[in-house]
C-alpha cells in the first residue's frame, strides 16, 4: 500500500469531503490521524511536503535530502542579532523524519510548573504516563547499546564527566534496527530511526486513513463559530491550483510556526503566535589526542544532565564530511583544511540553552511567518556559561584544541584561552542554530488563551490544535515524546466526548 | 585573476568562478565539485521564498542587490570587477554578510557530500 497520494491526483474542482482534516503529518498529526483512524473515523491528512522513502535516505546526497526535507531547504531564519538558522522538517512525517530520534518524558519540574503555576490540570505525571507508555512500545523506545569501538564522541564526554563529577545519563531513542549511519539529520536509510514516516503513519492509513502530499493549507473559512471549510493550494508541473475541503472537524499540527500562522492569517486568534518559545544549538568542533573516529556511531548515545536545571544540556551530535563543514564555515579555508586532515580525530558537540526570551511570528509579510527574536542579557549570559562549561567539558574528556561557535575565533587550547575569547564575546558574533520550538498557542485557563487545555481554539467549536505548538511552556528537553503525550491526550478527551 | 563579466552572471558558472576563489584552498574543491556547489547553491537560494530570502540579515533591496550580483542581471557599480575583489566587497558589507556567510556554508556542505552510504555524491 502507498503511504501517501501526490495531492495532485485530487481533482481540484471537487469539492473533497471528510470528517476529520488533519494538517500536517508530523509528531502531533500522526498522532491525531492514527489515533482517530484507530476509533473508525474517516481522515484526511493533508501534507505541505513530499513524500521520501527509506531507500532515498541511502542514495541521495546530505545536501539534496536536507532540501528536499526541510522547510525552504533548510535555509529559515529567526531575525535577531544574531540570526539563527531554525530546521523544521517539511515532508511526510514532518520533523520526526529528520531527527534524532531521542524520546524524554517531559522534566518534572515543567509538569509541576503547569499544575501549580498555570492551573492546567490534567497533564501531571499520572495523567502522561499510559501516553508515553503507549507511545515508547510503539516507537521501540529504550537505551539501546551499541559496540564499544563505536560513538568514542559519546564515551569521550563519558570520561570527562566522571572525570568532573558531573551528572552524564543514557539517551532514549526511538530505534528497531539502528547501523549507525550518522545520518539522522537526513532521514534513517535502514529505516531504524521510527519516526512517524515508518510508524504511525502506515498505522493511520492501515485503519483507513488517507494521506496526501504537496498540498499547502492556506486558509481556515470561519462562520459562526465554526470552520466551514479550509483552502489548500497544489503546486506541481500543471502551475497552481486550489483545493477545497469540507470537514466536520480540523486537527491543526503544522508546528509550532506554521499552526500559529494560519491561524492568525486566517484571521482567528490574533494572540497566536505572540511569544513562541526555542532552544539554542551551540555546536562546538573538537579534535582529540587519539583518534575517535566520530563517524562511526550514531548522533549521541549520552547527555551531559549535570546543569538541566540551569537550562543547559551537552551532548555529541551527528559527524559526517558535510555537518563538519557547516558547523566550521564561520572559520578561514585553513583552520577548516587543518581540521579536516585530521577528520579522524574531531568530534562535533552541541550545547542546548533554554533561553528566557521569546520569539514572535508576523504575519504582515506576504505568504510567509517572519520570526524575529531578541536575547535578554539573561540569555547571554546563560551562552557564556554554556560555553564555558562545554569547553571544561572538552578538555576534561582529552580535547586538545576547541573551536567556538564565534564568529572571527580561532581554535583554542586551553580553558583561560576559551574563558578570554567568551568574556570578550559580542553576541552579534555568535554562531546559533535551533530545532527545536514549541508554546508558540500554549493552551492555557485564562480567556485571552488561544487553546483551551483540551487543545480546542477557543471561540471555535471544530478546530483543534495537536502539535508543538500547544505545550504550556518550553520543557527544557527535546519536545517530542511530550508534542505526541500531549497530542494523545487531546483525542482521547475529544474522543470520549 | 577571473572577470565577471555581467553577461555571464546568470549562470551557475559564475557563481562556480566566486566560489573557486572563495575555496581555492580546499582540497576538496575540484572543478567539478565547485559547479555542483554552484548548481546546488542557486537551487537552494531558489527554493526560498520572500520574506526569508530576505530575511538572511538583509534588507530586500540589498538583497535583490545581491540577487542581480550573483545571479542576474548587470549591476552598473560592479560591473567587470575582479571576483576575489567582488568577494571582498561582499564579504565586508556587513548588511551582505548574513548573505555570504550563507552561500559559504551552503557551499562548503555540497563540496564535502556524500550520499547515505558514505560514498562521495
Ligand atoms: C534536526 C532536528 C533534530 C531534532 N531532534 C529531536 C529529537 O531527537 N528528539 C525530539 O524530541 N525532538 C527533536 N526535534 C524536534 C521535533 O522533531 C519537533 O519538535 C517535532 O517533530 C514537532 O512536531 P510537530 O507535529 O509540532 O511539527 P512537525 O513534526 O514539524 O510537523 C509539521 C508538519 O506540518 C506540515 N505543514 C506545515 N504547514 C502546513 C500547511 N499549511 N499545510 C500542510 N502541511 C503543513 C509541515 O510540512 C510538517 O511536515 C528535532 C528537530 C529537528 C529539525
Amino acid at each position: 500500500m502507498t503511504l501517501s497520494q501526490p495531492a495532485s491526483t485530487l481533482t481540484p474542482s471537487v469539492i473533497v469531503e471528510c470528517e476529520y482534516l488533519v494538517i500536517g503529518s508530523g509528531a502531533g498529526g500522526s498522532v491525531a490521524a492514527r489515533e482517530l483512524a484507530r476509533a473508525g473515523h474517516d481522515v484526511l491528512v493533508l501534507e505541505e511536503g513530499p513524500l521520501a522513502n527509506t531507500a532515498e535516505f541511502g542514495e541521495t546526497s546530505l545536501s539534496n535530502l536536507t532540501r528536499k526535507l526541510y522547510r525552504n531547504g533548510g535555509i529559515q531564519p529567526f531575525l535577531g542579532k544574531p540570526t539563527i538558522g531554525f530546521g523544521e522538517g517539511s515532508c511526510v512525517g514532518g520533523s520526526t523524519v529528520v531527527n534524532g530520534g531521542l524520546i524524554w518524558r517531559t522534566p518534572e519540574r515543567f509538569l509541576d510548573h503547569w499544575k501549580t503555576r498555570k492551573q492546567i490540570h490534567g497533564y501531571g505525571t499520572d495523567d502522561l504516563t499510559p501516553h508515553f507508555e503507549k507511545i515508547e512500545q510503539a516507537l521501540g523506545v529504550q537505551h539501546h547499546t551499541f559496540p564499544d569501538t563505536t560513538n568514542l564522541d559519546s564515551q569521550a564526554l563519558e570520561n570527562g564527566c566522571n572525570a568532573l563529577g558531573w551528572k552524564i545519563v543514557p539517551v532514549p531513542r526511538a530505534l528497531n534496527g539502528c547501523v549507525q549511519a550518522n545520518q539522522c539529520g537526513a532521514g534513517c536509510p535502514s529505516g531504524g530511526k521510527q519516526s512517524m514516516l515508518v510508524s504511525y503513519l502506515p498505522d493511520a492509513v492501515s485503519h483507513g486513513a488517507r494521506i496526501f502530499h504537496g498540498a499547502r493549507v492556506t486558509q481556515l473559512h470561519q462562520s459562526r463559530g465554526n470552520i466551514t471549510h479550509v483552502s489548500a493550494q497544489i503546486d506541481d508541473d500543471g502551475g497552481t491550483r486550489q483545493l477545497k475541503i469540507t470537514p466536520r472537524f480540523v486537527i491543526l499540527a503544522a508546528g509550532a510556526i506554521q499552526t500559529p500562522f494560519l491561524i492568525r492569517k486566517s484571521g482567528i486568534k490574533s494572540v497566536a503566535g505572540n511569544r513562541l518559545e526555542f532552544h539554542i544549538n551551540l555546536r562546538f568542533a573538537a579534535t582529540f589526542r587519539e583518534p575517535i573516529n566520530a563517524q562511526q556511531g550514531t548522533i549521541f548515545t549520552t547527555q551531559v544532565q549535570e546543569f538541566i536545571d540551569d537550562d543547559l544540556l551537552i551532548m555529541a551530535t551527528n559527524y559526517r564530511p558535510s555537518y563538519v563543514a557547516a558547523a566550521l564555515a564561520h572559520f578561514d579555508n585553513t583552520t577548516l583544511q587543518r581540521f579536516m586532515d585530521n577528520q579522524d580525530h574531531g568530534g562535533l558537540f552541541v550545547a542546548q540553552v533554554r533561553p528566557d526570551c521569546t520569539a514572535q511570528i508576523s504575519t504582515r509579510f506576504g505568504k510567509n511567518p517572519v520570526v524575529k527574536y531578541q536575547l535578554s542579557k539573561q540569555d547571554i549570559i546563560k551562552i557564556r556559561d554554556a560555553m564555558e562549561k562545554t569547553a571544561e567539558l572538552l578538555f576534561a574528556s582529552g580535547a586538545t584544541e576547541i573551536y567556538l561557535p564565534i564568529q572571527n575565533s580561532a581554535s583554542i587550547a586551553t580553558l583561560d584561552g576559551v574563558r578570554d575569547v567568551v568574556r570578550k564575546l559580542s553576541p552579534k558574533a555568535l554562531q546559533m542554530i535551533s530545532v527545536h520550538a514549541m508554546a508558540s498557542c500554549a493552551m492555557g485557563i485564562e480567556e485571552n488563551s488561544a487553546v483551551d487545555t483540551n487543545g480546542k481554539v477557543l471561540g471555535v467549536d471544530n478546530l483543534f490544535v495537536c502539535d508543538a505548538s500547544v505545550l504550556p511552556s518550553n520543557i527544557g528537553e527535546s519536545p517530542q515524546g511530550t508534542i505526541m503525550a500531549i497530542a494523545h491526550e487531546i483525542i482521547d478527551r475529544h474522543l470520549q466526548q | 585573476m577571473p572577470k565577471a563579466n555581467p553577461q555571464d552572471k546568470a549562470k551557475p558558472e559564475f557563481l562556480a568562478s566566486l566560489l573557486a576563489a572563495m575555496f581555492q584552498d580546499i582540497r576538496v574543491a575540484t572543478p567539478i565539485r565547485i559547479l555542483q556547489s554552484a548548481t546546488y547553491i542557486k537551487n537552494s537560494l531558489d527554493q526560498v521564498p520572500p520574506p526569508y530570502r530576505y530575511g538572511l540579515k538583509i534588507c530586500p533591496l540589498l538583497a535583490n542587490l545581491v540577487s542581480l550580483v550573483m545571479f542576474g542581471r548587470p549591476i552598473q557599480s560592479l560591473k567587470d570587477c575582479h571576483v576575489p575583489r567582488l568577494i571582498a566587497t561582499l564579504q565586508k558589507t556587513p548588511i551582505l554578510e548574513g548573505y555570504c556567510k550563507l552561500v559559504r556554508t551552503l557551499g562548503l556542505i555540497s563540496l564535502y557530500d556524500t550520499t547515505g552510504t558514505g560514498r562521495p555524491s
